[in-house]
C-alpha cells in the first residue's frame, strides 16, 4: 500500500435507514410497518428469498440478509391459514432479520404488518418486479460493503481513460491536472479521493462532495474548476484504468525505456499498471500523460506498440518473432 | 514493516468559527515545517492527509469537534506539541 493511502476500511454493517435514504427515490421504497426498527443493521451484502424458511426449513437460513418477499412468497403466505401465517412469520421475526422487502407492490398479509410492528422489523414495499429489486439491492449492498479507502492523489479522465496521478506533495499533481483540464480533459477529484472496489475487481475513484471540484494551486490559492472551465470539465467518479506516479528526476535511476514489461501497483487488492514519469523542468507532463493514456487505450484494444515494434525488428533480422 | 514512530493526540477545536479556510491554511503550513507525515480524522471517520489544505477543510470541523491527529515520523511529538499550541491560540482569531 503506498504511503499516501489512508487506512483502508471495510464496512461491516449498514443500517436499513441508509438503504432508505439512498434508494427510496430510485426504487420507490416505502416503509409500511415496523418503523421503529429502521435503525436495524444489515450485516450481509446479499439478499435472501425466504421461501424455504416460510415452509418450515430453517437450517442455514440467511437471517442476516434482507428478506425479499416476491410473488412466490406472498402467494404461499396467502394460501396458509391465518394461524399458520402467524406462526411461520413469528419464527422469522424472532431471528432478528434486518427487514422485509415486499416487491410488486403486493399488499402484505395483515399478520406480517402486526408482527412487524410488534417486533420492530421494517416492512418495505416497492413497485419493482422481484428480479429487478433483487439486482438493485445486491448492487447497492455490494457497493456499501466493498473495501474502500481515502487517498491523497489526483484523478482525471483522459480520452475516456481513468488516470490516477500519484506522487509526493509538491511534485506537481494539481498543476498537471490543471493543464490536462486546459487541454479539454476531465477532473474527477484533486487531493482527496475516495477509492472503492466495485464488482470485486474495478477500482473506482470518487470526488468528495464537500470539496467538489475545488483545487488548491500553490501561489494562486483555491480555484473552482467547474466555474472556470464549465461543467464539461468535471465528473464525480470514474473507474481507474492505470496509475501515473510522478517523481522528481533522479540522476542515476534508470527509467522504463521500452514499455514492454509494464510495472504494476496494488491498491485494495486490485492490480493496476503503474507508469512512473520522472518530473524535470521542461518536461511537459500533461502531454506525457495524454500519450500514456492513448497508449493504454491502444493496449486495451490489443495493440502493444512496443511489442509489435520489437516483432518487426526481429522480422527484419530474419529471426522468427516470439 | 514500518519502523517509524507514530504519535497520536486528540485536540478539540476551540475557536468560534471552527477550522475554516484560514485556520486550515495555518494548520497545513505548520505541518509542512515538519518532516513527519500527519493525518487527521473526526471521531469514527476516515483519516485525511493533514498536510493538504483540501483534506483539512473537508473535515468541516466546527467548534467543539474532537480531532484525532496521528503523526508518523521522528519529529511527530514536536509537531503535535506545536499543533496543540496553534489550536489553543484559537488561530489568533477570537
Amino acid at each position: 500500500m503506498p504511503a499516501t493511502t489512508m487506512q483502508s476500511t471495510a464496512v461491516q454493517t449498514v443500517k436499513v435507514r441508509q438503504l432508505l435514504d439512498a434508494m427510496s427515490a430510485e426504487m420507490h421504497l416505502r416503509v409500511v410497518a415496523g418503523h421503529a426498527g429502521i435503525d436495524r443493521q444489515i450485516t450481509a451484502a446479499e439478499v435472501n428469498r425466504p421461501g424455504l424458511a416460510l415452509a418450515g426449513w430453517y437450517n442455514y437460513f440467511a437471517k442476516h440478509r434482507l428478506q425479499v418477499l416476491g410473488k412466490v412468497e406472498i402467494y404461499y403466505l396467502r394460501r396458509l391459514r391465518a394461524d399458520e401465517r402467524k406462526t411461520c412469520l413469528r419464527t422469522l421475526m424472532k431471528m432478528r432479520i434486518p427487514a422485509f422487502i415486499v416487491t410488486r407492490n403486493y399488499v402484505p398479509p395483515q399478520e406480517l404488518i402486526e408482527l412487524s410492528n410488534a417486533f420492530n422489523v421494517p416492512v418495505i414495499r416497492c413497485p419493482g418486479v422481484t428480479m429487478r429489486v433483487v439486482n438493485k439491492l445486491s448492487v447497492w449492498l455490494e457497493d456499501q460493503f466493498a473495501p474502500s479507502c481515502q487517498m491523497h492523489a489526483t484523478l482525471m479522465e483522459v480520452y475516456g481513460v481513468g488516470v490516477l496521478i500519484m506522487g509526493k506533495a509538491g511534485v506537481g499533481k494539481s498543476e498537471c491536472a490543471l493543464s490536462l483540464v486546459e487541454r479539454g480533459h476531465i477532473l474527477v477529484a484533486d487531493d482527496v479521493i475516495k477509492l472503492r472496489v466495485c464488482e470485486g475487481c474495478l477500482l473506482t475513484g470518487y470526488a468528495n462532495p464537500r470539496i467538489g471540484h475545488h483545487m488548491e494551486i500553490r501561489g494562486i490559492g483555491i480555484i473552482n474548476v467547474q466555474s472556470l472551465y464549465g461543467v464539461k470539465s468535471v465528473r464525480m467518479y470514474k473507474h481507474i484504468d492505470f496509475v501515473v506516479t510522478l517523481e522528481l528526476w533522479q540522476e542515476g535511476v534508470s527509467y522504463d525505456r521500452l514499455g514492454i514489461d509494464p510495472q504494476y501497483i496494488e491498491m485494495l487488492g486490485v492490480r493496476l499498471p503503474n507508469v512512473v514519469i520522472p518530473v524535470k523542468p521542461g518536461r511537459d507532463i500533461a502531454l506525457l500523460i495524454e500519450t500514456a493514456a492513448q497508449n493504454a487505450k491502444l493496449k486495451s484494444l490489443g495493440f502493444n506498440v512496443a511489442r509489435s515494434f520489437n516483432e518487426q525488428l526481429l522480422a527484419n533480422m530474419n529471426y522468427p518473432a516470439k | 514493516m514500518n519502523q517509524e514512530s507514530t504519535t497520536e493526540r486528540v485536540i478539540t477545536v476551540t475557536n468560534r468559527l471552527g477550522v475554516h479556510a484560514r485556520p486550515s491554511a495555518m494548520l497545513v503550513q505548520l505541518a509542512n515545517q515538519f518532516s513527519s507525515d500527519l493525518f487527521v480524522a473526526r471521531d469514527g471517520e476516515e483519516e485525511v492527509n493533514a498536510k493538504s489544505i483540501m483534506g483539512v477543510m473537508m473535515l468541516a470541523a466546527a467548534k467543539g469537534t474532537e480531532l484525532h491527529f496521528r503523526a508518523v515520523g521522528a519529529d511527530g511529538a514536536a509537531l503535535l506539541d506545536a499543533l496543540e499550541i496553534l489550536f489553543q491560540s484559537n488561530f489568533s482569531e477570537d
